[in-house]
């Protein structure tokens, strides 16, 4: 084992992918293979953009959108991808809703966040087809790989197809050895970091939300995921991205950010999603009945609260937090 | 002029190396108890000593990547409305992390 470990090298490739950072880490006593795994993987989540951006005028996503009213059929990703999205929002009650794309490009997110960060955007009164729990007026066969949406209907994959391709690059690369996939702050990790202890996983920094940038803390990830939402971020005068399905408009919540860890990316980027938008108080309800999840939450007057299982995974946190924690 | 006596009251004068010694021993009081009462202060703030040591103690690699733009010092961390008791020291203090999870 002690052999092994020495001449195991930690190969990383980053790259610009869906309007984020993609940074993938993969720890192999082979340089060469591992070189061409990473690079497959970037590869991969390129199609995944080029498949299931809204904002891409031929992407399948698009056409599918293009085709609302009658019956379509899509590849078996974009059918697994809707399969889970439709299943986050069962799950979800409906606070996590695949079809208010109409609700963000009233809120001014009409165009990819790097477009908007140049040229800025409006924000307009929400229409008032925005209605909640429109998703579950939409067909599925997974079996066929068919989707019916209703006409006046359309799609919007965008955080969730992240997760999903997070999770689908960590089940490409594991056979290779120990790992971590990053997509914009949603990652999946498994094996241990080197230098870690057998069965300690891998510590990410988490995002300080009043302090971009800074660390708020270090949290295990241990097989397994974690997501970040946070209203710091992809905001524009006026609004942010996180739009609450209930009111159609950007989610005024309690919460500046959520931290959720998970079995997979897709279930940390969901729950994050939806606990920064039901707020602290019914957010943390929430999670009391999702198996598997826990979160660390930032309140907007800088509170941190979390669920039970967060201290013991976090591996260092602020020192300020602290000595508020024993002084207060 | 002393009434009872009728003698006027001697007065007497320090030599001037006397006062010299005086004046460096007052300077010198002065500033031992302007730095003495700012350490007092300090140390009286367990808050901030207390982050302040452990800060130097076990992070100081992170303590040089930080920006100067300092962070809100108000986090008062809870566990379900109950004080939430986190590890104050690094488990892995040679272990950094590699990436981090910066919210989207």
């Amino acid at each position: 084992m002690d052999e092994q470990r020495k001449v195991m090298n930690l190969y990383k490739r980053s790259f610009g992918c869906m309007t984020t950072e993609i940074e993938l880490f993969l720890e192999s006593a082979e340089p060469q293979p591992a070189k061409e795994a990473l690079a497959r993987i970037e590869q991969f989540f390129r199609s995944v953009e080029a498949r299931f951006s809204r904002f891409l005028p031929d992407s399948e996503l698009s056409r599918l959108n293009d085709a609302r009213g009658g019956q379509v059929s899509v590849s078996p990703e974009l059918s697994e991808l809707m399969q889970l999205a439709l299943t986050a929002a069962q799950t979800s009650h409906g606070i996590f809703d695949p079809t208010i794309i109409d609700a963000l490009e009233a809120a001014g997110y009409d165009r990819s966040i790097d477009q908007i960060r140049e040229q800025g955007t409006q924000v307009r009164a929400p229409s008032r087809s925005i209605r909640p729990g429109r998703w579950r007026k939409i067909h599925l066969d997974a079996q066929a790989h068919t989707v019916t949406l209703p006409a006046d209907l359309r799609l919007d994959l965008g955080g969730i197809g992240k997760g999903w391709a997070a999770d689908r690059a960590a089940a490409m690369l594991q056979p290779l050895g120990a790992g971590l996939v990053n997509a914009g702050g949603d990652l999946r990790a498994w094996g241990d970091q080197l230098d870690a202890e057998p069965g300690q996983g891998w510590v990410v920094a988490v995002d300080d939300p009043f302090w971009p940038g800074g660390d708020l803390a270090w949290m295990w990830v241990k097989e397994g995921a974690l997501a970040t939402s946070t209203t710091a971020r992809r905001r524009w005068l006026g609004g942010h991205h996180l739009v609450d399905p209930r009111t159609g408009r950007p989610a005024e919540t309690d919460l500046v950010s959520a931290s959720v860890s998970a079995p997979t990316t897709v279930q940390a980027e969901v729950a994050a999603k939806v606990v920064l938008i039901l707020g602290s108080q019914d957010g943390l309800a929430w999670l009391a009945a999702q198996p598997g999840l826990e979160a660390l939450l930032v309140t907007n007057d800088s509170q941190i609260v979390s669920t039970p299982g967060i201290p013991a995974r976090l591996a260092w946190i602020r020192q300020g937090a602290i000595a508020q924690a024993e002084w207060a | 002029m002393n009434k009872t006596t009728g003698k006027r009251p001697v007065r007497r004068r320090l030599s001037k190396a006397a006062l010299l010694r005086v004046k460096i021993a007052a300077i010198g009081l002065s500033v031992v108890a302007f730095f003495g009462g700012l350490a007092g202060v300090v140390i009286a703030n367990p808050a901030t000593h207390s982050a302040n040591l452990a800060r130097s103690a076990s992070q100081p690699a992170i303590i040089a990547q930080q920006p100067a733009i300092q962070p809100p010092t108000d986090f008062q961390p809870q566990l379900g409305g109950a004080p939430l008791v986190m590890p104050t020291q690094p488990q892995m203090p040679f272990l950094r992390p590699l990436t981090r999870s910066r919210g989207s």
